[in-house]
């Protein structure tokens, strides 16, 4: 979302919100980051900028994009996510003037966090305790993808909808997003679940599944996982 | 250099190759719409939208295309925008990560 179309007390929140989360993110990353993984988060940060560069055209004339933090999510951890993200929307906004420096905070919440988390969530859920390899893990990884950025549209939808109901002037015009609710979310949602979240699913599954059968020590809890999924070990050792 | 890292940094490489692509696409995304577009779509620009506007000017806006008017030149502009990002995003993730991970060697 670019500068303008969320309001003070729309944005405010969101900045007062990510702070934290970038805080204990990068708190995360300096307790649980190994040397292996040092190269993958690299690529990861430098992977999640050029998959936004793909807009995708849909019919009604409106493109839009998959952001590739679910896959980073599963193959890095959650709060990993967060701060690759974060960091590659960052470079997008200062540099190439792409997402506005007020709108910045609720970008990050609904691409850098709501992605990364309900990806990363939904794809442990469906994978219970398989194996790194199971076929449940790759669906998972789908499933993940398409609801993460799914949703995260959806919070978008709603941010920007709930504008002309919070923030109108004395005669009741709009003063910044001017669709409501019921035009942003439909729209949104539409957009990405049938198109955007497609091209998500099909980065994450083959990009997971390479990783998972190739060189599972690289993703963050595959020990915890290979642990877990051996029948004679107790479940609570995961 | 690890065959697994080696081959994701290909499929990287790759998919920079085909960034151009990206323009083809020649919309503007939903609720990403300019001052003259929000013109034309509701016949007016809304006062705090306007008000929000221009706070911040980027040093290389829309990804280095709009230097250009041909499919070739935007291609041009919009390469050097992704070798720029993936350059900035990937060394600058490598040296933190290398200082966050110290010590931190992987035994299994």
């Amino acid at each position: 979302m670019p500068d303008g179309y969320l309001g003070p007390n729309t944005y405010l929140p969101f900045w007062i919100i990510m702070i934290p989360i970038w805080y204990y993110a990068g708190r995360w990353l300096r307790t649980n980051l190994r040397t292996k993984q040092v190269p993958y988060l690299a690529l990861a940060a430098a992977f999640s900028f050029v998959i936004m560069m793909f807009n995708v055209p849909i019919p009604g004339g409106s493109t839009g994009h998959a952001v590739g933090s679910a896959l980073v999510a599963i193959i890095l951890g959650p709060w990993a996510a967060v701060v690759t993200t974060s960091v590659a929307l960052l470079i997008q906004c200062l540099l190439f003037g792409d997402g506005g420096i007020t709108t910045f905070g609720a970008n990050c919440f609904n691409m850098a966090v709501v992605i990364p988390f309900v990806g990363y969530y939904t794809y442990a859920f469906i994978a219970g305790k398989t194996k790194m390899t199971d076929r449940r893990r790759i669906i998972g990884s789908g499933v993940g993808a398409w609801l993460g950025l799914t949703l995260a549209a959806a919070c978008a939808g709603f941010e920007m909808g709930i504008q002309p109901i919070i923030n109108v002037s004395s005669a009741g015009v709009p003063l910044y997003m001017p669709y409501g609710l019921n035009i942003t979310v439909p729209a949104m949602v539409f957009g990405h679940a049938f198109f955007f979240s497609i091209v998500e699913v099909i980065v994450t599954v083959v990009a997971f599944t390479y990783i998972a059968r190739n060189d599972p020590t690289i993703i963050w809890n595959y020990k915890a996982v290979e642990t877990a999924s051996k029948p004679r070990v107790p479940a609570a050792a995961a | 250099m690890e065959k697994v890292f080696r081959n994701l940094l290909i499929w990287l490489l790759i998919l920079v190759i085909l960034v151009p692509l990206g323009i083809i696409a020649s919309g503007t995304a939903y609720g990403e719409w300019g001052a003259d577009e929000l013109q034309s779509l509701i016949g007016y620009v809304p006062v705090g939208f306007a008000s929000l506007q221009g706070l911040y000017h980027a040093p290389i806006p829309d990804y280095g295309t709009d230097w250009a008017s041909s499919f070739l030149g935007q291609s041009l502009g919009y390469y050097a925008a992704a070798v720029i990002g993936v350059c900035l995003l990937g060394g600058l993730f490598y040296l933190i990560g290398r200082q966050l991970a110290k010590g931190k060697e992987d035994t299994a």
